[in-house]
Formats: structure tokens, sequence, C-alpha cells
């Protein structure tokens, strides 16, 4: 059975991960939260296109994670990792954006008494 | 054995274990999903404060920016550890796990301090559907940390034991996706809850 060299056999589960990789993605994370918190403490921009560049950033440190930590980039056809995280991002669109556009609109469309009313006269409380 | 059975088997056992890694990534996108799901009624709920603090009021900026350094320190040791395992370094492995270990108790312990100065305060999650929404947000995440600590507590116990053999390697690499996955939650949680969350 061990024919095989122990290198061979492991280098499957662990990829082939290099230190430069990881010390990219340890820069890259420590500039980006550092520019966040910069931002937000300086005000360098007013409400939303601080609230809007900080999000770029974040983004940007995800996908540097994603790359330099978890070795998306790296990853042999077929790409089942890459299809998984595909769809998880959809799921998660359709969940953060979808909630956020009802309660946003019944927030619009209803005052807050008329809201617990509503409530009130569903729950049967 | 003959000479041709051999790269087979190997391939086989790489097989399984590409099977055992992907399966696992599976498990962890849905916790994305689940992390997304508290994340929208964090957003939902954060003007709701019931007379209570808002978030601005409670947030200690430069204290999660320590926080959130510690982490991503434990992230790259975790790294190291995998890089270690990569060379054969038992010792080298033992050594990184131990200071992501550290770094992650060290984390732990600052969100639990800051939770404790928040209820002491009366501002625990009876307080407002905002403060519910924050605790069940940023606890959950404290609570996949404190499974990930025992995780990487067993694995150095198994590594002493019986070395870097394929199964304490295997375990490895998935304790490795698990801690690298805690951070990049927290990169949301830091960026939506602390950093926007703390304005206004």
């Amino acid at each position: 059975m061990a024919t095989y060299t122990p290198d061979e056999e492991m280098s499957a589960i662990l990829g082939h991960v290099k230190l430069s990789s990881y010390l990219a993605g340890l820069g890259i994370s420590i500039i980006c939260t550092a520019a966040a918190f910069l931002l937000v403490l300086s005000r360098a921009f007013s409400g939303l296109a601080l609230g809007l560049s900080i999000c770029a950033i974040a983004l940007v440190q995800f996908v540097a994670q994603l790359i330099y930590f978890l070795h998306m980039r790296d990853e042999e056809q077929p790409r089942w990792k890459l299809a998984v995280f595909l769809a998880m991002c959809l799921i998660v669109f359709i969940f953060v954006a979808g909630s956020l556009w009802i309660m946003h609109s019944l927030n619009v469309r209803m005052s807050i008494h008329m809201q617990e009313q509503y409530m009130r006269s569903q729950s049967g409380i | 054995m003959s000479a041709t059975t051999h790269p087979l088997t190997r391939s086989e056992h790489q097989e399984k274990d590409i099977t055992t890694l992907i399966g696992f990534w599976v498990y962890v996108m849905t916790d994305c999903v689940v992390f997304a799901s508290l994340f929208a009624v964090f957003a939902v709920l954060r003007t709701r404060t019931a007379g209570g603090p808002d978030m601005a009021q409670i947030v200690d900026l430069p204290y999660a920016l320590v926080e959130t350094l510690v982490l991503l320190a434990s992230s790259f040791t975790c790294g190291m550890a995998i890089l270690s395992a990569q060379h054969r370094r038992r010792n080298g492995v033992i050594l990184f796990l131990l200071l992501t270990f550290l770094l992650g108790a060290t984390f732990l312990t600052m969100e639990l301090f800051e939770f404790h100065g928040l209820i002491i305060h009366g501002e625990s999650w009876h307080r407002s559907a905002m403060l519910s929404a924050f605790f069940t947000l940023v606890g959950t995440h404290g609570l996949h940390i404190t499974v990930g600590l025992l995780w990487i507590a067993v694995t150095i116990a198994t590594l002493f034991k019986s070395g870097l053999t394929r199964g304490t390697t295997r375990r490895l690499a998935l304790l490795s996706i698990f801690w690298h996955f805690l951070d990049l939650v927290w990169i949301f949680i830091f960026t939506f809850v602390y950093l926007i969350g703390g304005m206004h």
C-alpha cells in the first residue's frame, strides 16, 4: 500500500500553499482594515459615500482572503468549490437584498401604528 | 502488488480526500447562509432601539479594531500551520496551532468582556430589538470561535499522539478552512456592525 511518498499523499488535501500567498493575504487584509478604520475615524466622506467605500474595502478584503487564505484560485477542474460558492452568493443575495427590500417597503408604506395593528391582527394577540 | 496498482490506490486516496474537502466546503457555505440571515436581521432591526442606546453609543471602535487584528493574526498563523504540514514539520504545526489557539482565545475573551460590559450597563439582548440582533449575530460568531478553539485543542492533542498522519492532516486541512471562514465572516461583522453601525 504505502509505496507512494507521504508528501504526494498529503498534497491533494493540503494543496500547494506558499508563504508568499499567506503574506499577501495578511498584508492586504491589514491595509484594508486600517483603511476602513481610518476612513470612518476621519469622516473623509459624508454618509452614503463613506458607507459605500467601506463596503468596497470589505469586498476587496473578502476576495483577497478567498484567494490567498482559502486558495480558491488554485482549485483544479472540475471547480466544485467555486460552484458551491457561487450558489451560496446567489442565495445570500436573495436573502439579504430581499429582506431589506421587503422590510424597507413595509416601513415606507405603513406607519408604525399601522404595522403594530397589522401584526396584532395577524398574530391573534 | 503489481506496479500498476500503485497509482490507482493513490488516486483513490486523493479522490476520497478531495470529496471530504468538498463536503466540508458545502457545510461552510451553508453556514455562510446562516450568517447572512443574521446579517439581514441586524440590518432590518438596526434602527429599532426602543428608546435604548443605538450602535454608535455602544461601539468602541479602537477595541473592535484590536479584536479584528487579533483574529486576522490567528487566521495567518493557521495558514502557517498548513505550510508547516506541507513541509512535514510536526512541531511547526503544533507551534502554529498553539499560537492560533492563543490568539483565538484572546479574541473570544475580548468579545466576552465586551458583552459583559454591555450587560452590566443594562444593555443586554433584552433591551431592544437592535441589541437582540447584535447579540445573536456576534454571539453566533463567538460560538463558532469556541467550537473552533475546541477543534484546535483536539487537533494539537492528536498531533502529539500520532503525528502527521493521513487523518490528522485531513483534520488540519478542514480546520484551516473553518478558521479562515470565521475570519471572512468577521470582516463583514466589523464592517457592517462596528464601522457602519457605529457611524452617525
